[in-house]
């Protein structure tokens, strides 16, 4: 358990899309459906922590991390940052905080205009924020934050190559010297050797200057090098967080089980793939979860009159929460202990 | 010739492009045996999906091969005029891409597809409708779509990713190749849902005896379903032998550099080892090795002639370190260009 105090908190957060009224919902005189992207999530990061957020597409963690930075509006909840409850913030307030609290988008291609050099780019954020010289980085001590050379300050973003695009963008984090950073998929597209660089950079960066992350993945193994602890995802919910110990060597929740038998790591003896214990069909339409347990569906030991029930997060260990009803008869199991992950 | 469903000896494949004549593949020989899953792994740039367009004898119109065969069972398929190539593909060689939208088009059915894609190859009057349909219906339960007969009438867009994969994978069974080419069949799906297919390769390779060019970026995905891999850098094959002995104990410096930039559950490191510089461009390429910059391992020879592939340790390596009778083996190492291995 980190005892440091937390940074950001998210104390049962939601975040709600609404659809648009189409012609049947007219017809059979209802409203808008509503998609619960982000359902009563609690979630904290303290100083100097990654915290690595897991699960796959349309379960809501990339809409987890935007609403954790204001860019799009808490329907429930509250938002805590240093101490502030923000979850109200207005524009101005939001302005203020945007420099402390910032974003590694997933493509750095896109979130760089192709018509500004490196230099331009990375001297963009004073501009807009209004920063005045003397707390601005000069453009080389950006560019070496990230393990760049002063020569690539004068190149346009399609000289780039999608390590270096991804180091600019990280560089225009960095300029607003900001404490928590949100790291939406930061090697997504990238080569292995060059996603290596880029998660050490971020180790690098948390270690010398004592940044939070927020690290929102697909692919536990990242998770394994980069976070202090584990959040994981599935349908808008967190069914199991703890320490990356805990949640990746001791994983309970079952669909965190099923997700690590999914996601391959190296294994020179091979593994029976047609045995692996897989889980069968797709994750539901957001649109219609299921009641109660949202994994309930498509989980080996969902019970009928049991599963429809809403779980909570529980302490199994101290510090390592899952959302589970059957959890005692789960964890005692006989086959579930054996399939091993 | 018992040995190799398919053998490709000494392919040279080169690209047209403004100004220049690129030396896309250079000297790759492989082979797969019935039953056999061969991973083909590199970063991009590589060569490894121009060599499975090679194979299929779809290259871009700028693309030409300039040397070597490809040998399927006792055909040769480089000199095979293109309308018997044609007739080829499905029957004896089939494929499926990464992206399933692109291999079926949105404005027919799924049944309208699958059955004008086997009537194609049908011999004439022997193509019954009906029974196909029936059969197509059994496969499509098969890969685990529920209600196939059913949604036989359904359009692409109805299905998700996963599902629209297991319809190609399906339409691809129905022929009933001897070998699968599969290129990134998985990257565009979540994990759970790779397995399932990945799952579905292993059986059909059990069951049907069928051979399976799997190409990916994913090492720790080849660790898990192939026999074999072929490492390929810069359109080379740096190192091909089995699945545990490559991954176990790497022999190429490029392999082992690449496994070691791969985050693991199993291993916890302070640091991931990354490659020194970048690929070079297949325009200008190195006199002598294509990893000579960028490996922890460079002697004087390395800069001046290219390694010739070699046997070793019950695998080909495309290197000199290890090589008893070269030069390298007496020269003094050169000061490190970056972190060892």
């Amino acid at each position: 358990m980190n005892s440091a105090p937390d940074l950001m908190r998210a104390d049962a957060l939601s975040t709600h899309f609404a659809m648009r009224q189409g012609l049947g919902d007219r017809l059979r005189q209802r409203g808008a459906g509503l998609v619960r992207a982000v359902d009563r999530v609690d979630l904290r990061v303290a100083s100097g922590e990654i915290v690595g957020l897991v699960g796959e597409s349309g379960c809501g963690k990339t809409t987890l991390g935007r609403t954790i930075l204001g860019l799009l509006p808490a329907a429930e909840g509250t938002l805590t940052f240093d101490g502030v409850d923000i979850t109200r913030a207005g524009r101005g307030e939001w302005r203020a905080l945007r420099r402390r609290m910032q974003m590694i988008f997933q493509d750095p291609y896109a979130s760089l205009s192709p018509r500004m050099r490196v230099s331009a780019l990375l001297e963009e954020p004073y501009r807009i924020h209004d920063v005045p010289p003397a707390e601005r980085y000069a453009v080389h001590e950006l560019l070496e934050m990230v393990g760049l050379s002063s020569e690539q300050a004068e190149k346009y973003p399609h000289e780039l190559s999608g390590g270096q695009a991804r180091r600019i963008g990280i560089a225009r984090t960095l300029a607003l010297r900001p404490e928590f950073i949100v790291a939406d998929e930061p090697t997504s597209g990238l080569d292995v050797s060059a996603a290596a660089a880029i998660l050490n950079l971020i180790q690098d960066l948390r270690r010398q200057h004592g940044l939070a992350f927020l690290v929102i993945t697909h692919n536990v193994n990242t998770l394994a090098f980069l976070a202090d602890r584990v959040a994981v995802m599935y349908l808008g919910r967190v069914v199991e967080s703890g320490t990356t110990a805990d949640v990746l060597e001791r994983p309970s929740h079952p669909y965190t089980r099923s997700l690590l038998a999914a996601v391959p790591d190296i294994e020179p003896d091979g593994v029976d793939v047609e045995r692996a214990a897989l889980i069968e069909g797709e994750i539901p339409s957001p649109l219609d979860p299921p009641s109660g347990c949202r994994f309930r569906t498509r989980c080996p030991h969902a019970r009928p009159g049991i599963c429809e029930a809403s779980p909570t997060l529980a302490e199994v260990a101290p510090g390592h929460a899952i959302a589970c009803i059957r959890w005692p008869e789960v964890r005692d199991d006989e086959a579930w202990a054996q399939s091993g992950v | 010739m018992s040995r190799g469903l398919l053998r490709v000896e000494h392919l040279e494949v080169r690209y047209r492009t403004a100004g220049a004549d690129l030396p896309v593949l250079r000297d790759v020989s492989l082979h797969i045996d019935a039953g056999e899953i061969v991973g083909v792994v590199g970063e991009s740039g590589c060569g490894k999906s121009t060599l499975s367009s090679a194979i299929l004898r779809l290259l871009p119109p700028n693309g030409a091969i300039a040397g070597g065969a490809i040998h399927l069972g006792d055909r040769e398929l480089t000199s095979l005029p293109a309308e018997e190539m044609r007739r080829l593909r499905g029957p004896e060689i089939a494929m499926v891409f990464q992206d399933p939208l692109s291999s079926l088009n949105p404005v027919f059915t799924v049944w309208t597809q699958i059955r004008d894609a086997v009537r194609a190859h049908a011999s004439r009057g022997a193509f019954d409708a009906r029974g196909l349909r029936t059969r197509t219906a059994a496969t499509l339960t098969e890969l685990g779509i529920p209600d196939a007969e059913r949604r036989l009438d359904d359009y692409p867009h109805q299905f998700s990713g996963g599902m629209r994969q297991r319809i190609v994978i399906a339409m691809a069974l129905l022929l009933e190749p001897q070998l699968l080419i599969a290129d990134e069949p998985t990257s565009a799906l979540d994990a759970t849902m790779q397995a399932q297919i990945v799952s579905i390769l292993a059986r059909l390779r059990r069951e049907r005896d069928m051979a399976i060019m799997f190409v990916t970026h994913d090492l720790a995905l080849v660790s898990h379903l192939c026999d074999r891999v072929v490492v390929m850098y810069t359109g080379v094959v740096v190192e091909e032998g089995p699945v545990a002995r490559v991954f176990r104990d790497p022999i190429h410096p490029y392999t082992r550099a690449l496994l070691a930039s791969i985050p693991s559950r199993h291993e916890h490191v302070e640091r991931l080892a990354t490659i020194p510089g970048s690929v070079p461009s297949l325009s200008d390429l190195p006199a002598g090795c294509p990893f000579a910059d960028r490996c922890s391992a460079v002697r004087a020879t390395c800069r001046s002639s290219v390694p010739a592939v070699r046997q070793q340790d019950g695998r080909l390596v495309r290197c000199f370190a290890g090589d008893p009778s070269s030069p390298y083996a007496s020269e003094p190492p050169e000061v490190a260009v970056g972190t060892a291995p």
